[in-house]
Formats: structure tokens, C-alpha cells, sequence
């Protein structure tokens, strides 16, 4: 729990690899050379970094369509998933997956998902098998405001309860679900509030700021292992792009965007810890260095990886048929 | 003519307090639920009080994305106008400081607040001397009582009408002012706490071992919170308990307190003294943050020099229990002859 | 191997029974499989053993932790079978009805059925789905469906329907040892019916026909209960001197496509019996193998006896109406002759 040295580079180095990631798949992508969707998840770094913070490989994690950054936070080489995303057959899915079903099972990535509320009975049977053998690894279930309207949330928000599974669940609020603002979409009118409704503490977070996730996800995971059940946070962010890449973002303002990008949270990050002088500002510029060089790094990975035989399209169906 | 401001924080009774304690959540339709009553107690003293010409013309609420405004009147008439205050919002603590903001260029009578400290806090760094009705729905509400919805709604409608004068009913609170180098920066209404935790982060102190300072506008033992610490002291003889400065530490007595909902523990307090207004004390815990009213808000560096200062001329409280009793005794509740057959 | 008989029900839940002392990662869990979870009244634990009684007395060697009754939340506990399957467990839940995928097919065909795949099969998904298929009980539409068709559809699936309660044990202790996700449908009209069920454990594969009648004339390819059906059939048939082979196709995903093929070669002829709505079915699907692969040995048009194109109705005159009868099979394969 205690905010070392360490602990504070490696956050800010994930989150600035996810920045530096999204950001050039937001250029690539302009460019046509990325196939398919790309939901870019630049914006919101502090949440996936904060709660992943807390884990361990033997850890789980369910994510969403916009995913790259639960990968990166959970350990996924940026080499692997920035093939994935070209289709590559050195990618993390060998090219069968693609941006929106990036996995990493052995590093306890259980998937993006293209299903918005996909992931929370996944997220579940991850807690429920902790929970029948008796271990301490626990869940994070990342889902978005949009994801809290479906019923398998819902359900699973229940379930969890009931058996006082160690689950972790993630809103990340970034107040739109595609074009559809959580001013029209959320009734009650309150995320949080669904966890409470359920038998669970459910907290509002400011998902701008790394630490504040960090604690609050910190607490949470120590419940979960420690067999006092499942909690909510809704961390309450904002995604820097469209919905998907080429949307033209008509339903929100520039002010607005501008005010969230104001509280952004790598520079929030920067502000703190010099001013607590916890690390020096040219430690976090070669952290900067380093992430774009990575990204360059597994910019060439991908593109000089070959794509996959088109006959490798009858494999991995099944384990055995 | 008269305005009403109600400024409704959606984010208060959210925070992390309810994984480390049994502080436990207020959903935002139970926020608008009280609103809604606010609303109807506003509007039964003005349409059946003789309000005259100081009767309610317009109440504002603050906007905020969970639509809590939206959710408490839809349905409803009002005799006055009821409007979302026309500013930008986010979602934001600064939602608060910017409604307080304008309320108090707009010239508001008074301010329904629905929060806990910190929400209180903020309107109160921009509310100037508007009188402040308060609703407890935070996690630490010493300085807001736990007013009913209706009731405060009511009491509100009579300090804005003037059927009960504002200085009969309300009274003066104090603050505490956060001085750099001597200048104020910020405020807090009940505690400061110098805490060694080295961010903000999620804004909430609860562990009371990372507390070396502690400096109180308020110190009542019916209270919970940090300052119920300095609450558990007796109160000094011979006078009334005023503002405390505490080092908190071994070497003197230890005091049971009730830090969060739930949470009652030994603290050990090095020393203390009882405070007056005007006086100041130096922030000598360096590095840290210094959480205001329950939340980690500044980071102290090693050479910063802060200081905090009680001061006796903090917020406006609007006491609802004696309004409506001030108002029963002047007969505001008797209605015309005409109208009750 | 011993003579013994057991219930279609009782095979069942011997292979549960066994899985579970055999494997620790395996356990169960279902709306009321045991029954009132969380009453410490020792007189009401297994209160139910499972709407059909499969499940009985498992709670009581096992214990509710695998043994775990949910609330009524299919999505949710399908999904937290899949995700328990992705992370070491071999779950074995069980749907009530099989109408009831209808509230939880996300998690079984763009979750369960799909990882793998998307994961460049770097997942495996050891789950299976017990559901229970058939109409007979005057349940009406929504408990009475047969519609594994649906499910044989989804690449990443295997579907299995035993017809006898020895297939049902070997089948299911496959199932739940295979590494991918298994719907087994239990035809809730077979629960009672015997039949000889070896001691101890055996497996039956996932990609195997029964064939349970040999004959020369006539082939007929039919699944769960229609297998019955079309061995009363075809005893009647005997009678008139027609030989019918009957092939159980208890297998549905993966299927033993020669059993069906040398079948054809050897009769010419082929009826199709399943008791599933009749468009995109099983049924179609064998008489698309038969034409794609077998048309130079029939000698007839294929005959597909199957319920008609309706929900299941709740009137008994209206529901035996809509089960294909053995009256019908005799039809059916008079009709090729």
C-alpha cells in the first residue's frame, strides 16, 4: 500500500506507456494502416494503472472494448499487443482477436470484450474459483458507464454480494456511452449508488487522479482478499478521443473536453510528486523518453512480423473437435 | 423578490471512508428525494405565508451531470421559477465553489446545501455572508446538521421572505484560514490536519497514526471526525470551548475518539492548547499534506510556510429548529380564514 | 462390467458424483441443484436435489461450496462458469430449461464459445452447460423446447443428447473432462426410464453415434428420445420385414458423420427424426450431409419427421400433436421404400 519510490515509477511508467500507445495508434490509425475499430483509451490511465497496481500475475482481470490500457496496466507486452492490433501473427490473439479482444490469460488478462457488460459474469467465475479454492487472488471487473446499464452488470454486481466474491468492480465513468451522456442514460440517478442498492460499499473516485484510484482500489482489493466482499468504484474519468477512432465527438464541447483535459493525469501526477518531492521532473522526462521509444519499438515489432497464413483461420477453435 | 440557491453535491457520502470505516452511502435519488421535499417546503411558505414583496421569485439549483435537480422536480409546479443556474459543470468539487460563486454575485438570500464538510467547505469559500441552510448527506457532518429535507426548505423560505429575520435565526460560525507566508489561500470551517501521507490522493484521512497536527474551529465531543479529538478533551476552565491547536503524538494523555462511523480509537494528543480568534498556528510538519475539513487538499513541502489562523467570522448558519420556531411564535403558520373552510 | 440398471436421472448423477471425488476443480452449480441454500436446518438441506432430482444428494457429500445453488441470475452464473473455466475450474452448471439460454446466450456464444478463438488459442474453457430439452410435460413453449440446434450452430461449442442413461454417464464424465465447453442436453422425458450403466467410470467421445439397431433397408438417423421413438419403430417395421438402422446421434458437435454415411451406403434410404424445430436444424443439416456426400446411394428423398415450425403448446390434444410420434416414423419410412 505504502507509496514508494518504486511504486510511484512504475505508475507513472504506465501510464505514460498507455498515453504514448493510444496516441500513436490514434496517428496510425489516420494514417490506414490499423484494420477494423480501435477504441482508444487515452484520458483514463489513472484508473486501469491504479487498480492493477494492487495485482499480481495470479490476478484477474475482465475488461472492455476499450482495453489496450487494462493491458498495458496488467503486465501485456506492447510488443504483442500492437500486433495484435495490425493483425499480426505474432500477436498477443495471433492476429484472431484485434484490438477489441486483446487477452493475456497467463498474465490474468481475461479479455477485452466487445460485448459492453460482457465481462462481469467472467469477472465473477474468476472470484468464484478464489473463492472455492480458498486463495487470495482477486478480480478487477472494468466496465463503463454504459456497461452499468446492462443487466448482466447488474446481475453479476448481485452475485457477487451473495457470495461475497473478491471482486473488484471498476465503472469508468467517462460520462458518455458512445454518443449517449450519463445525464440521459443513468437512471437513479447514480452508479455508485447501484453497489450500495447490492450490499456492497460503492464510492465515487476521482479517476483523474492516480493516487486517489490507487487508495481507493488499494482498500477495496484488501477487503476482497481478506473475504469481506465485492466493492464498487466509480472512478469518474473521461476518454480524450471519440468512442472509436473517426468518430467526430458532436455530442460533447470543446470547453468540456478542455476542462477534463486540464485535469490530466499524467500532469496531475507530475504537479504532485515534484511538489512533494517524491521524484525529481527529469526522472519522469526519461520515463517519457522511454514510453515513446517503446512505442516506436513495437511499432517496428508489428510491422516487420508477418501476417498470418489465411489457413490459420481453422485454428484454435476448439482445444480438440 | 427574493433568490434561493440549492447546491446539491452528488459525490458527497461517496467517498473512501466507506471501505475503511462503516460510514455508509446516500444515493443520489435519496439526494434528490430531499431536494424534492426543499423544494415543496419553499414553496408552501411562499404561497401561504403572506410573503409580500420579498416573496421567492426564482430558485436555482447547481448542475451537475447526476441531474439531481432534474430528477426533484419533474413533475412538480412551483409558485416561483425553478432553473438549473445557467454554468458550466463537470461532475467536480468545483462545481460547488463556482455555484457559491455566482449565487453570491447573483445576491442570493440563502443556500440550501446538501453535502458534508467538504461540500460546506467549498460553498463557503465563495458564499461571502449568504445565509447557509445546511443538509448533512457526507461522511463527516460536523458543521451541517442533519436537517430534514422539507423543514429546511421551509426555514430556508422564511430567511429569503424575511418573515423571520436572518439575524434572529442564524448565527456566525467560524473558520479557519490556511495561510503561505503568511497570506490566506484557503479555508476549512471545523479541522486541519498535518498529516505525513504525501498526496492528496483519495482525499479522506482516517488513519489517525500519519496525523502529527491538528488545528480545530470546532471541538465538541457530540461530534465525529478528527475533531472529535480535540472534542474529547475537557473543555478548559472557566470558559466555553473555543478553537484547539493539538500535536498529536506520545508523551501526553491518550483520548478515545470517534474518528469515521464506526470507528472509535485511542489517539494520543502530545499537547494542546484552546485557541482565540486571531490566533495562528505554525504548520511545523513538513513534507505531508494538510487535509482540510477530512480531506488531504495541500501538499507541504519541506520549505513551505503555513500556517493556520481561527478566525470568528466564517459562514452564516441558518439554525432551522429556531426558525420555524421564531416563525410559529410570529403566527407564520396560521393560515387565512378564507382558505382553511 | 456389472448388469446393473439406473435411471436415465440416477446415471447422471453418478457421473457427477464421481467427477467430483476424481477432480477437486470440478463443481456444480444451478438454481436450486441442492435446494434452500443458507437455512442452517439440517431437515432442509437438498430440499430439492435440483428441479428434476439429477443433483440429489450431492450437497451432502460435497458440501455447498461446490455444490452451490445460485439465485435466479442465468447470465451471471453461466458467465461466472465461464470465467471460472478460463481460470482452472471444470464447472458444471446447470440451465433449468434450455429455453432459458435465451437470458444468457451472450455468455455462452460470444463468451464461452468465442474465447479461445479470439485469444489465439491461448484459452481453454473446460465447462459444461447441463440443460434439459424436450417436450411431454405439458410445460408449454418456454420448458419444452429441444432447440439444441441453436447451440450446434456456434463454432467453439460441442453438443452432446444422450438417449440412454449409459451414454448419459459416459457421455457427461467426457464432457467435464474435455477442454472445451460442452452443452449436454438431458431429455427431461428419459429422467426415469433404465438401463444398464457400468460400475466406475468409462467415457463415451464427444464426436461418437450410438447404433443401437442394425439393419439393411432403412437408415434412421435420430436424436435423444426420437432414438426410442424410432426403435419402437422400427420393432413394428421388423414385423412387415423391414430392417431398420438406426443411428442415435447422441453426439451433435462434433458428429460421427460415417456412422450416418456408411449407414446410407448400406440402406439407400434415409429418414431423419429430431424432435427440434424443423428450419436450420440437426435434422436438416444430416439430410444436407446425405445430399452433399451420400446422393449416389439413395435411392429415395431423404424424409425429415420432425415437430412442425411452432412454439411447443400447452394443451395435451395440442402437444401430442406436435411430438413426432412412431406412427409417424413407420410413415416416414414407408415413404422411401
Amino acid at each position: 500500500m505504502e507509496l514508494d519510490r518504486d511504486r510511484l515509477l512504475w505508475l507513472y511508467e504506465r501510464m505514460r506507456l498507455i498515453r504514448a500507445f493510444e496516441n500513436r495508434l490514434h496517428d496510425d490509425f489516420a494514417a490506414g494502416v490499423i484494420p477494423g475499430f480501435c477504441h482508444l483509451y487515452a484520458g483514463e490511465e489513472a484508473v486501469a494503472v491504479g487498480v492493477c497496481a494492487h495485482l499480481g500475475d495470479d490476478d484477474f482481470i475482465t475488461s472492455t472494448h476499450r482495453g489496450h490500457g487494462h493491458c498495458i496496466a496488467k503486465g501485456v507486452p506492447v510488443d504483442e499487443m500492437m500486433a495484435e492490433i495490425r493483425g499480426k501473427v505474432t500477436g498477443c490473439c495471433k492476429g484472431k482477436g484485434g484490438s477489441m479482444h486483446i487477452a493475456d490469460v497467463d498474465r490474468g488478462m481475461l479479455g477485452a470484450n466487445g460485448i459492453v457488460g460482457g465481462g462481469p459474469p467472467l469477472a465473477c467465475g474468476a472470484g468464484l474459483m478464489a473463492s472455492i479454492r480458498g486463495t487470495r487472488q482477486a478480480t478487477a471487473c472494468f466496465f463503463g458507464d454504459g456497461g452499468s446499464n446492462q443487466g448482466t452488470t447488474a446481475e453479476s454486481l448481485n452475485l457477487a454480494s451473495v457470495w461475497k466474491l473478491p471482486v473488484v468492480f471498476v465503472c469508468e465513468n467517462n460520462r458518455y456511452a458512445e454518443t449517449t451522456s450519463t445525464d440521459y442514460s443513468i437512471g437513479g440517478p447514480d452508479i455508485a449508488g447501484r453497489g450500495i442498492a447490492f450490499g456492497m460499499p460503492g464510492i465515487v473516485v476521482d479517476g483523474q487522479d492516480v493516487f486517489a484510484v490507487y487508495e481507493a482500489a488499494g482498500e477495496a482489493f484488501r477487503r476482497a482478499r481478506d473475504g469481506e466482499g465485492p466493492t464498487l468504484l466509480e472512478c469518474q474519468t473521461y476518454r480524450y478521443f471519440g468512442h472509436f477512432e473517426g468518430d467526430e465527438k458532436k455530442y460533447r464541447t470543446r470547453d468540456e473536453e478542455g476542462h477534463f483535459r486540464e485535469r490530466d493525469c499524467l500532469e496531475g501526477f507530475r504537479k504532485t510528486v515534484v511538489a512533494g518531492e517524491l521524484l525529481s521532473a527529469a526522472e519522469l522526462d526519461g520515463i517519457d523518453e522511454a514510453s515513446e521509444a517503446a512505442v516506436v519499438k513495437a511499432v517496428e515489432f508489428a510491422e516487420q512480423s508477418p501476417l498470418p497464413e489465411p489457413a490459420e483461420c481453422l485454428d484454435d477453435v476448439y482445444v480438440s473437435y | 423578490m427574493s433568490l434561493v440557491g440549492i447546491i446539491a453535491n452528488p459525490s458527497s457520502g461517496k467517498d473512501i471512508r466507506r471501505l475503511v470505516s462503516d460510514a455508509t452511502g446516500l444515493d443520489n435519488h435519496h439526494k434528490a428525494n430531499i431536494v424534492r421535499r426543499v423544494l415543496r417546503g419553499l414553496a408552501a411558505i411562499s404561497t401561504f405565508a403572506q410573503a409580500g414583496p420579498a416573496a421567492i421569485s426564482h430558485v436555482v439549483l447547481m448542475p451537475e451531470p447526476a441531474g439531481i435537480g432534474h430528477t426533484a422536480t419533474t413533475g412538480l409546479d412551483f409558485p416561483f421559477s425553478v432553473a438549473p443556474m445557467a454554468m458550466p459543470y463537470f461532475g467536480c468539487a468545483e462545481d460547488s465553489l463556482e455555484a457559491a460563486r455566482r449565487l453570491a454575485d447573483d445576491q442570493a438570500d440563502v443556500i440550501v446545501v446538501l453535502g458534508g464538510d467538504g461540500t460546506h467547505r467549498l460553498v463557503a469559500k465563495a458564499c461571502g455572508n449568504i445565509p447557509l441552510v445546511p443538509i448533512s448527506t457526507g461522511t463527516n457532518n460536523v458543521w451541517p446538521r442533519q436537517n430534514e429535507g422539507t423543514l429546511a426548505g421551509m426555514a430556508a423560505a422564511l430567511i429569503a421572505t424575511g418573515l423571520v429575520p436572518p439575524d434572529t435565526a442564524t448565527r456566525r460560525t467560524r473558520r479557519l484560514d490556511i495561510l503561505r507566508d503568511g497570506e490566506p489561500f484557503d479555508t476549512a470551517l471545523v479541522d486541519v490536519a498535518a498529516c505525513d501521507v504525501p498526496v492528496p490522493g483519495a482525499r479522506a484521512i482516517w488513519d489517525v497514526n500519519r496525523i502529527r497536527q491538528l488545528v480545530l474551529a470546532l471541538a465538541h465531543p457530540g461530534v465525529l471526525g478528527l475533531s472529535s479529538i480535540g472534542g474529547s478533551l475537557p473543555p478548559p476552565t472557566g470558559s466555553e470551548r473555543c478553537g484547539l491547536a493539538l500535536d498529536i503524538g506520545d508523551g501526553g494523555d491518550t483520548v478515545l475518539a470517534p474518528i469515521a462511523p464506526g470507528l472509535v480509537l485511542p489517539v494520543p494528543v502530545r499537547s494542546f492548547r484552546w485557541l482565540e480568534p486571531g490566533e495562528t498556528v505554525a504548520i511545523t510538519d513538513q513534507p505531508g499534506t494538510l487535509a482540510l475539513d477530512g480531506e488531504r487538499e495541500t501538499i507541504v513541502g519541506r520549505d513551505d510556510q503555513l500556517a493556520v489562523r481561527l478566525e470568528a467570522d466564517g459562514p452564516t448558519m441558518v439554525d432551522v429548529p429556531a426558525t420555524l420556531e421564531l416563525a410559529a411564535g410570529a403566527g407564520c403558520f396560521i393560515m387565512p380564514t378564507a382558505t382553511t373552510a | 462390467m456389472s448388469e446393473r440398471e439406473l435411471t436415465y436421472r440416477a446415471a447422471i448423477n453418478e457421473a457427477l458424483q464421481l467427477e467430483m471425488r476424481r477432480d477437486e476443480s470440478v463443481f456444480i452449480m444451478g438454481e436450486d441443484i441442492a435446494g434452500a441454500p443458507g437455512r442452517d436446518d439440517p431437515e432442509m438441506v437438498d430440499a430439492w436435489g435440483g428441479v428434476m432430482k439429477v443433483t440429489e444428494g450431492l450437497v451432502r457429500e460435497f458440501g455447498p461450496n461446490r455444490v452451490r445453488d445460485t439465485p435466479i441470475t442465468e447470465s451471471a452464473f453461466v458467465g461466472a462458469g465461464v470465467g471460472a473455466a478460463a481460470t482452472g475450474m471444470r464447472p458444471v452448471v446447470e440451465l433449468m430449461f434450455i429455453g432459458f439460454m435465451g437470458v444468457t446466450l451472450d455468455q455462452i456464444f460470444n463468451q464461452a464459445a468465442k474465447m479461445r478463438y479470439m485469444f489465439g488459442g491461448k484459452a481453454k474453457i473446460p465447462l459444461v452447460i447441463r440443460t434439459t430439452i424436450g417436450a411431454g410435460f405439458r410445460a408449454a413453449a418456454q420448458h419444452s423446447d429441444a432447440t439444441y440446434s441453436t447451440f450446434v450452430h456456434f463454432p467453439g461449442l460441442k453438443v452432446v443428447a444422450p438417449s440412454t442413461p449409459h451414454d448419459a454417464k459416459g457421455l457427461l464424465i467426457a464432457a467435464i473432462r474435455d477442454d472445451d465447453p460442452v452443452i449436454f442436453c438431458e431429455n427431461k422425458v428419459l429422467y426415469d426410464t433404465s438401463g444398464p450403466v457400468p460400475e466406475g467410470d468409462y467415457t463415451i467421445p464427444l464426436n461418437s453415434a450410438g447404433h443401437p439397431r442394425e439393419g439393411s433397408d432403412v437408415t434412421i438417423v435420430a436424436i435423444s428420445r426420437m432414438v426410442n421413438l424410432s426403435l419402437d419403430a422400427a420393432e413394428r417395421l421388423s414385423a412387415e420385414g423391414i430392417e431398420a438402422d438406426v443411428i442415435d446421434l447422441r453426439c451433435l458437435s462434433p458428429w460421427d458423420e460415417n456412422a450416418i454415411l456408411e449407414s446410407i451406403e448400406k440402406t439407400g434410404r434415409l429418414v431423419v427424426v429430431d424432435e427440434d424445430t424443423p428450419r436450420c436444424s440437426v435434422a436438416s443439416d444430416v439430410a444436407a450431409l446425405a445430399a452433399t456426400r451420400a446422393i449416389g446411394f439413395l435411392d429415395a428423398a431423404v424424409q425429415i419427421i420432425t415437430p412442425p415450425h411452432t412454439p411447443v403448446p400447452f394443451s395435451p390434444p395440442l402437444e401430442d400433436y406436435y411430438v413426432p410420434d412412431v406412427d409417424s416414423i413407420i410413415a416416414a419410412v414407408k415413404a422411401t421404400l
